[in-house]
Formats: C-alpha cells, structure tokens, sequence
C-alpha cells in the first residue's frame, strides 16, 4: 500500500507535464488534453478508494510512505513522507473525486478555449499541490502544498492573462494568501523551538509538555495561515475576486477543495489547537463574524459567481465557527457536504454562463428552467441543500455545526469558552444567534439566486442552450450527493471520523447521537430557519417583486454599504496599499536616491573632491605664492606658539 | 577548527589549475588578432568549459563529511614578507567554485549581442572568473587580497566600456566603493600579518595562524570593522547598497549576471571565512548589528524594488533584499542560520543569475528595460514567459524550488536568534511576492502592444541552453538539497562550533596565557606600512 500512497500525488503530476507538453502541439492533441487530466485525475481517484478499502481492513491503522529526506540541519530534519489516515482518506477521496467530476466537466466548459492544455496542466498541478497538502506527514511537506495551490490558484485566476484585470485578481490572491503563510511559517517555525520537530506524530505528544502561552501563541500563527488561504476576515478579499477565473477552477480550488485548507489544517493540528482554548475563541470569533459579514454582502450581488464567492466564504465561516468549538469532526463534515453542494452550484452556474454566452449578470437571466432542466433541478437541489432544508446534507452538517457552538460550554468545560462575554450572553450563545441568524440570509440569497436565474421572463439577449452530457452527468451526482449524503452516510460519516479524533469525541457524539429535548428543539428551530428563508426568497422574487425594491429605496445607505463590500476594499486600499506604496517611493527617492547616495556616497565624493580642488590651487608652481604662503604660515605658526606656549617662570 | 587550519599540502596542483585556467584563457585572447570573434569566442568558451570540467572533478573527488580543507597547495610565496601561496576548498567553496565556473561558462557562451571588441570583453571575463576562484580558494590574507583586488579591474571595464548611459559614473562609483572598503581591509591585513609577529615572533598572512591572535576587546572591534566594512560593501549591506542598482543597471548582461551571480557572495564568505574564526568576540558582540541591518535590509530592499520602473533595477534591490537574508542567516550564529545563508547565495546566484540574463533578453531585442515597454509578452514569447515564471517562483521562494529551503533556514534560524527579528524578516517573504508578481504581471501579463514588440521572438536554441542547466538547478535544490547540504554542513558546523567554543573560553584565554596578552599599545598600523615596504 505504500507505493500506492506514492502514486496518489504522482498521478496527476504526470498528467500535468503530459498535457504541458502537449500545449505546443495541434489542435488534435489540445483535444486530449482534457481526456489526459482526467484520467490522471479518475486514476489517483481509484487509488484513493483502494487505499481507504485497505485502510478500513484494520481498525485504528494509518498507512504511511517514505518517499526522500527533503532536508536536514541536525538536530532538525524534515522527511517528505505521506501519512493516510481517516482524515486524509476523507479529504483525498473529496479532492480527487469531486476533483474527477470537475476535471470532466471542464472538458466540456473549456472545448472553445484555444490555451485549454495549459488549462489543464495547471489544473492536474493543482490536484497534485492539494493531496501533498492533506497527505504530507509534517507541517512542511503541507506548508509545500499550502503554496503549490496557492500558485495554482495564481496561475488559474489568471488564466485569461489578455484581461489585466484577471492578473492582478491573481496576484492579489497569491499576495494576500502569502501575508497567511508568513504567519503559517512563524507558527512552524516556534513549534521547532518547543518541540525540536514538524511532524504530526512528534507534536502530538510533545505539545502537552510545551508552555501554555507558547502553545496559544502557535495555534493562532498557525490559524492566519488559515484565514488567509480559507478566506477568512480580515483577509477574504481576494476570494470574490478570484472568480475572474474558469468556473471550473472556482467550483474546484474556490469552493471544494482548497479553501477548505484552513479547516483540514486545524483539524490536523487538533492537538494543539485542543491546548488552546484562547485560540479556538478567537477561532469561533473569526468565523462567526466571516460567515455574517459574506452572508450580508451575498444577498446584494447581481454577479452570480459572485453570490456563491461571498456564500463560500460564509460557509468557511461555518466550518471554522465549528472548529473554534472544537468539534473538528463537524467541521470536516462540513467541509465534505459543502464540496458536494458548492461544486455543484459552481458548475451548474458555470453551465448557466456557457449556455447564456459568458454572461454573468442574473439580472439577464430569468426563465431558464425551461431552457436548462437538467441544470435547473441540480442547481434547486444544492440551493436547498446549502439553504439548510430538512434532511439535505447541508442541513445536518450546519446542524452539527450550530449545535455544538450552541453547547460548547457544557460538553467541553475544559475549553473554557465562556471567558469571554457580551453583557451576561456567552460567547458561544453569541455565536450561534448570529449563526441561525446567517442561516437564515444564506437560504434567502441562494434562493435569491435560483430565482433570479431559473424563473420570471428571460431577459437576456442571446438564445440559451442546455449545457451537453459532459458538463450535466458531474452535476446530477453532485446533486445527488448533495441531497442524500447527509441524511444516508451522515451517521456513519461522524462514527469514521470520530474514531479518528480523540479530543472531540464527546462533542461529536452529541451532535448527532444524543437526542436530548435540547437538541430536538433547535433541531426543528433550524428546519424552521431555513424554509422561512426560502419561502422569502420566493416571496420576494416571484409575486411580491416590490418588497426588494422598495427596501433598496429606503435603505439606500445600507445597500450601498452592502453592494459595496463593506468598503473594505477601500479601506485596505487607503489603509495599507496606498501608504506602503507612498512609503516605498518615499524610501526610493527621498532615502536611497538623495539620502544614501546622493548625500552619503556622492556628497562625500564631491567634498573629496572639492576639497581637491581647493587644495590644487595651492601648488600653482608660482615662486611667488608660495613665498607668500611661507612668510604667512610661518607667521600663524609663531603666533600659536606664543599663544599655547607656556610661559616659564 | 584544527582540521581547517593546520595543513599539510595534498601534492595535488588541481586548485591552481583551476584558478590560472581563465588567466591562461584571458592570455591567449591577447595574442589572438582582435577582429575575429567567432575565434576569440571559441577560445574563451574552451578556457571557460576546461575550468567547469576541472571545478565538477573537484566537486567529484570533494570527501563529504568532513571540514578538512581539501586539495590543499602550499608553498611560499614572499618569504621576506612571510607571504604564502595557501589554497584549498572545503564545504564553504565548493559549490561556490561550480556556481562560478558554471555563470562564467554561461556569461561567455551568451556573449553574442556585444557587438564591439568582443576579444577584450572575454578577457575581462575569464580575467574575473580567475580573480574569483582565487578568493574562494585562497587561505592567505595577502594571496587572498591580491585576488579580491584582481577582480575589481575588470568588472570596472566591464561596466565602463561595454555599459550603457551612465556607465563611466556606474563603473567609477563601483570601483571607489569596493576599493574604499577593501583598502581597509588591506591595512587590516597587514595589522593582523604584523601582530603575529609580536605575538609569535614571525611575519604571518595564513589564516590558519591569524585565528591563534588574540586582541583587546577594542582592537578586535577595530580590526573586524575594517573587515566587516569591506565585506558589508560587497554584499552590499543596507545602507552601503547604493553603488549596485547604479552598476547593475549599466553593466552589460554578462556583467551583472557575474556581478549578482558570484561577486557579492565574497561578502558573505570573507565574513565566514576571515572574520568570523578571527574574530570571534567581535561578531557576536556585533551580530545584532548585523541582524538588524540585514532585516532592514530585506525589508527595504523589497519595499525599493516594489516601486521600481526598470526591470533591472527592480531585480537588483531585490538582491539587497536577498542578500538581507543571507546576513540575517549568517549573523544569527546557529546551524540553521548558516546553513541557510551558504545555500541561499548558491540559490541566489542561480536565480537571479537567470533573472538577469532574461532582463538580457528582452534588452538585446527591444533596447529597453522599462517595464512599461512591455506588456502581455505571455502571448508571443511563451517560452520566455514560461522560463521567467519559474525563476520569479524561484526568487519569491516557493516550496521545491530551490528558493525555499534557504529561505526556510535562514528564517527559522534568524527566529530562533531572535523572535521578533524573526518575524520581521517574514513579511520580506510577502513582499517579495508582491515586487516579482507585480513585476512578471506588468511584463508577461495584460494586452500585447503590437506595433511595438511585434517583432519580438522567443528564445532562440543558444538562449534556451544558456537557461537549462539553471532551470535544472532550481528544481534539483528545491526537491532534493541534501546533496547540496552534505557537503556545506561539516564546514559551517566546523566555524560555528569554533566561534563558539572561543567565546565560551575567551576571558580565561587571556587571562591564563599572559603571553598572549598584549602589553605594549600598539602603533597604529598606518605607520608599520613602511616596514612591510622595507
């Protein structure tokens, strides 16, 4: 099994140099270059699934790989080595199945595109970036593919490289995510201080020896790193504008598979992170705010890749409110029924773009349930299974999620999360209001979103056209899964990777297996939550069409505030880039240029060289001047020594 | 440190094979008629490979696993003046020889765009490439001055004949600069030749016997900022950086590719080679100085190269910045740190070596280095895009390019030495991204001006040769540097362990040996010139 791990990542590498290098060739070959990708893409798939089957054989086994000894300064020493364990098995079968299906539908979605074999090639090189992230058997080897899919990601937001606009989208993304792993590399690098090592089996059981303050100080460099590469506050901003890539790349890099990141890396390091309760509440606290501030921004956007950017963030806002309480199982729970629904909105709205004629804009859209039916009944499906309808997947993953934030304190009194207060509400019963309170936005804009596209006149200009087989068989299982996913494997799901984790054990089992009065009561609160959001939504773009309207006229600050991001764009721009930039040219013109060199270096050279001058006149060769120049030096000369000498007495 | 300093010579003569190879090659070029290029190319480019094959059997035959100066020569060379002719290599040189000789092989093959006296410009370079062996490879302060001084003439020809606008200012400035700094460290040479003499009764230039002197406190302060000065220029050290962008930008391509490529690593290698095992007191009293200048540095030189409008300029702050890392590395005085830092100037070479000879492209062809020239290049030069990306990738420090691994050691030491210097350092990583992306964004990203570069080709077949070996190299020390790190390790271990060992006995040295105590003040050694002249 340990070459077969090795295969794993290898697949899809090949597949990306094979389709590089056909990116020169003729047309007949770009046409392979998609068949190749998948392959590579279905192979590594397969791969997984058998290892899982080996991995399920024996209970409480972990199959690991030795491929090299990256590097070493003894006493520290950094293996590339692969770990598989049940976590890994669930975020290797998502990324290379759901990555399978995406890699499939890009056939179809990029057949026009001249460049599709670099599409391609990047696309495989993502794959490979993704499993060494949630395969490597230390931080490293994850730091490794923490910044491939970040440069993947780079390369695919930037994909159409004609439009600037496009680039520097990606560049905003790459720098934004590098300022995330800055912090990734303090954190690595104070936890080779405590414990000497980065692999995951080392830390585990030294961390509980490390000082306290240090563990805290290391959970939260580590957790930039997540919100950075997952999009969470402060530094979300360049996930919306990472839309600017192939919709493929935003079902997969932007909603599936990378984004959620942040949260596999913290359900990894849940030894640390169960050592550090003022962590995990600045954790709770980030996501809560996240899932609330995209959510609010979603409901006003006409872009509809751009509602489902501010939708994942929201939703990675989620996943981390449930790893901020420790239950690292909801979490990833989470992270897989969100691939399944997100994935499937992406590329089902993708498949809208590529029927309407690479147009974005829901308000040219409208009707098109007739046109795209297939479409259609996939994208209702994910909407009502990310809006939290009863027995959808989407609504016992948040469910979970919302429940454990709900009794955090009470099944995990060593996390210690009621430090922290607003007036006499604990922090996570805080937390959770403005969690259903965002459960209820997110089922009125998707729905916002299904009605503005599907229903209603169409109202754009070029004639729609159902998207073809390759395109709609990933979305009918996509949505297939969506819906039944939950409610089929939920149980068994949250067992597999329960027995996995050891510190969210209780909270885990809580969530789903003990059905007190509590839990059954919120549970139908929530269910109620969700369809009061939807029927809005209807409501409010079907028959009474003048309640948006109106509201837009009377809050028009608000919208306003809300159409434009919160201006945090803006303040970020005023804020930050515009002063570095201001200081750098300052640096530059006013420092190096005249400071350093024009004053320090040249300005000595001139006075050298003044004073050369000055002196050169001295020697003019004239008998003259230099007789006077004796009798006058001769003169001082005599006038010191009388001044200084002293006198005898 | 013994094993590094008491010789014995191998009998082997291969050190000076390889030193005098390109001085051969640079005497044979005068004897050619001037006009025939293709010849004096030839020439040159046999000189040149025969030394890259001599350096690779060295590297071949270099034992792993131990600090011994390897391939040893000594005999002597001005005995009246007790001047030796000491070579030898350990882990510190090794891949700083094949880094050399490999940039001079490439810089020569590539030299088909100058267009005027082609035979003196090979010259100049074979005449360098002998000048920088020499310093890897020398061990006695005289031998190793002369070399290091050797040089500076023709890296001043080199920006001052075949260079561009301001090229006399450039070349001027660069000589003043270095020469200034090196002229100290000349005096200090002879400082340090004569007080063995007081101390050990006989004239002596060999480092393996400088590192039995002891000072005052002060005169070893003294002494090590001569030093440090000259070598803090060459690196260049923030705020000492201002003669490079000016060189940079108006030497040739084959000039800054050297100039980036290997000269300013002597820097950073006479401050571990010389200053560090003589000095040890005054580089860690010192090392904050150095840490905070290097971090300064990073920072600056990034934030510099940020706002740049010429390509070359732009990469030249970056190497401030670069370079900031290697200091950071060397002065946090742990394994990692070192270890980093000798690395990442081999990786610097590599990559901004390449940077450079890509920034050669593009003038060759259009006769600019404004960004603003270009623009969406990606569209028809693919394969130039495809080279420059790896290399910004390889200068921002990705994970598996080679990059990383420097950069990685170097901050985790420079952390551990100090958290916050640390931390500061970091943000170079972010802002580095930022200055090369914004750079490759503006040059191979956006709309493609037509009239303009339309007649822009790719790479042709020599150019693609030239970026091979470099584009292997990024990847083989990003995926696998152990090879790399082998042979590094025993030596900058080997230093460290030294530093350290006499700091931690430093007082009791003194006080136990009341020989080595000075007694009388010394003259200053601007005085004693006269005697060495005698």
């Amino acid at each position: 099994m340990e070459k077969t791990l090795l295969l794993v990542p290898l697949f899809p590498l090949v597949g990306a140099l094979l389709t590089y290098v056909i990116s020169g060739k003729d047309e007949r070959h770009h046409r392979m270059a998609g068949w190749i990708a998948t392959f590579a893409a279905v192979g590594s798939f397969i791969l997984t699934f058998q290892l899982w089957r080996a991995l399920s054989a024996v209970e409480g086994s972990v199959i690991t790989a030795h491929a090299w000894t990256w590097f070493e300064v003894l006493p520290f020493k950094v293996e590339f080595a692969f770990l598989f364990d049940r976590l890994a098995a669930v975020m290797t079968l998502i990324i290379t199945g759901v990555g399978s299906l995406i890699h499939l539908y890009a056939i179809g979605y990029m057949s026009h595109d001249p460049e599709r074999p670099r599409f391609f090639a990047y696309l495989n090189l993502f794959l490979f970036a993704m499993l060494l992230l949630v395969l490597g058997d230390n931080l490293l080897v994850m730091f490794v593919g923490w910044e491939g899919v970040g440069l993947c990601s780079y390369l695919l937001i930037g994909f159409w490289h004609r439009d600037m606009g496009n680039a520097v989208a990606g560049q905003k993304a790459f720098v934004v995510n590098r300022i995330g792993d800055a912090g990734f590399l303090l954190g690595m690098f104070l936890l080779v201080m405590m414990t000497g090592s980065l692999e995951f089996q080392q830390l585990s059981q030294q961390i509980p020896y490390v000082d306290p303050m240090m563990i805290e100080l290391a959970a939260i460099l580590l957790f930039i790193g997540a919100v950075g590469k997952s999009a969470q506050i402060p530094l979300y901003v360049w996930l919306p504008d990472a839309m600017a890539g192939p919709t493929p790349v935003s079902a997969l890099i932007h909603a599936a598979t990378m984004v959620t990141a942040g949260v596999y890396m913290m359900a990894r390091m849940q030894v640390l992170y169960s050592f550090a309760p003022a962590a995990l509440s600045v954790v709770l606290i980030v996501g809560t705010l996240t899932a609330f501030v995209a959510a609010t921004i979603a409901i006003v956007q006409n872009d509809i890749k751009k509602v489902l950017a501010y939708s994942t963030v929201s939703q990675l806002g989620y996943m981390f409110m449930a790893m901020g309480s420790a239950a690292f199982s909801n979490g990833i729970f989470h992270v897989v029924t969100h691939a399944f629904f997100k994935a499937c909105l992406f590329m089902g709205a993708g498949s809208v773009i590529h029927g309407c004629h690479h147009e974005q804009d829901m308000r040219k859209f409208g009707g098109l349930w007739r046109k795209m039916p297939l479409t259609f009944v996939t994208y209702l499906i994910s909407t009502l299974a990310i809006a939290g309808f009863p027995f959808t997947s989407g609504f016992f993953s948040k469910d979970a999620i919302l429940w454990t934030v709900f009794n955090v304190a009470e099944d995990a009194p060593a996390m210690n999360h009621t430090v922290v207060v607003f007036g006499d509400i604990p922090l996570n019963l805080f937390c959770w209001g403005v969690g259903v309170l965002t459960a209820l936005m997110t089922a009125f804009y998707m729905t916002r979103s299904l009605m503005m596209t599907f229903f209603g006149k169409y109202r754009g200009h070029h004639e729609p056209h159902e998207s073809p087989m390759v395109m709609t068989i990933p979305l009918m299982i996509l949505a297939a899964l969506a819906a039944g996913f939950g409610f089929v494997y939920g149980e068994a799901f949250m067992e597999y990777l329960v027995g996995w984790t050891r510190i969210d054990m209780q909270v885990g089992h809580h969530a789903l297996a003990e059905h007190n009065e509590v839990y059954h009561t919120l549970e139908l609160f929530s269910m109620g939550v969700a369809i009061l959001g939807i029927v809005i939504g209807v409501l409010c773009y079907s028959v009474c069409s003048g309640i948006p309207k109106a509201l837009v006229k009377h809050a028009k600050g608000l919208h306003n505030f809300l159409v434009n991001k919160w201006w945090v764009d803006e303040f970020y721009q005023a804020v930050l880039i515009r002063p570095l930039s201001g200081f750098s040219t300052f640096l530059f013109k006013s420092i190096d240029r005249v400071l350093i060199d024009g004053i320090l270096v040249n300005g000595s050279g001139m006075f050298v060289e003044a004073g050369g001058d000055v002196l050169r006149r001295l020697q003019s060769g004239r008998t003259s001047s230099y007789a006077f120049l004796m009798f006058v030096s001769l003169f001082l000369l005599i006038l010191l020594y009388l001044v200084f000498m002293p006198v005898p007495i | 440190m013994e094993h590094l300093f008491n010789l014995t010579a191998s009998g082997d003569v291969v050190l000076s094979l390889l030193v005098f190879l390109p001085l051969f090659g640079a005497i044979t070029l005068f004897l050619l008629p001037e006009d025939n290029d293709s010849l004096a190319r030839s020439v040159a480019m046999f000189f040149a490979g025969a030394a890259f094959l001599v350096s690779l059997t060295l590297l071949k035959l270099f034992e792993v696993g131990t600090p011994r100066m390897q391939f040893v020569e000594m005999m002597d060379w001005i005995p009246s003046l007790g001047v030796k002719y000491i070579l030898g290599v350990d882990g510190l040189s090794i891949w700083l020889l094949i880094l050399t000789t490999l940039l001079s092989l490439l810089v020569i093959f590539a030299s088909t765009s100058i267009a005027q006296r082609l035979r003196s410009y090979l010259g100049c370079l074979l005449l360098l490439e002998t000048g920088m062996l020499g310093s890897f490879v020398a061990l006695d302060g005289i031998t190793f001055y002369m070399f290091y001084e050797l040089m500076l003439i023709p890296m001043y020809f080199l920006i001052g004949v075949w260079g561009g606008k301001r090229k006399i200012y450039a070349a001027l400035k660069f000589f003043i600069y270095t020469a200034l700094g090196s002229l100290l460290m000349l005096v200090a040479i002879v400082y340090l030749g004569l007080s063995h003499e007081q101390q050990f009764g006989e004239l002596s230039f060999y480092l393996g016997d400088w590192v039995n002197l002891r000072f005052g406190a002060k005169e070893e302060l003294l002494l090590f900022a001569a030093f440090a000065l000259a070598f803090s220029i060459k690196i260049p050290l923030f705020p000492l950086h201002t003669w490079l962008p000016d060189a940079h930008v108006e030497a040739p391509t084959g000039g800054s590719v050297i100039l980036a490529g290997v000269l300013l690593k002597l820097g950073i290698y006479g401050l571990i080679r010389f200053a560090m095992p003589i000095f040890p007191g005054a580089i860690e009293a010192l090392a904050p100085v150095f840490v905070v200048l290097g971090v300064a540095g990073i920072v600056y030189g990034a934030l510099v190269a940020w706002v740049q409008t010429d390509i070359k300029k732009l990469v030249a702050y970056s190497s401030v910045s670069h370079l900031g890392f290697c200091v950071l590395g060397l002065a946090a005085l742990n394994m990692q740190g070192m270890q980093g830092s000798v690395l990442q100037m081999i990786n610097h070479g590599i990559s901004t070596g390449a940077l450079f000879f890509l920034v050669g492209v593009l003038y060759d062809r259009k006769h600019t280095r404004l960004i603003a020239d270009y623009g969406g290049l990606a569209q028809k030069v693919p394969m130039f895009a495809f080279v420059f990306m790896v290399f910004t990738l390889s200068s921002v420090g990705l994970p598996l390019t080679n990059g990383f691994v420097g950069e990685f050691l170097i901050l985790l030491g420079g952390f551990q030495y100090n958290p916050v210097a640390g931390a500061v350092a970091v943000t170079g990583v972010v802002l580095g991204a930022l200055y090369m992306l914004s750079l490759y964004r503006r040059v191979i990203f956006g709309s493609f001006n037509e009239e303009r570069n339309g007649d822009l080709t790719d790479l042709n077949p020599r150019e693609k040769l030239v970026f091979a070996p470099l584009l292997v190299l990024v990847f083989l020390i990003g995926v696998y540097p152990q090879p790399f790190l082998n042979r590094i390790e025993p030596s900058t271990r080997a230093v460290l362990e030294y530093v350290n060992q006499r700091n931690a006995v430093a007082p009791s040295v003194v006080a136990e040996n009341p020989a080595l105590r000075r007694t009388s003040v010394p003259q200053g050694p601007e005085s004693r010139l006269e005697v060495v002249e005698n």
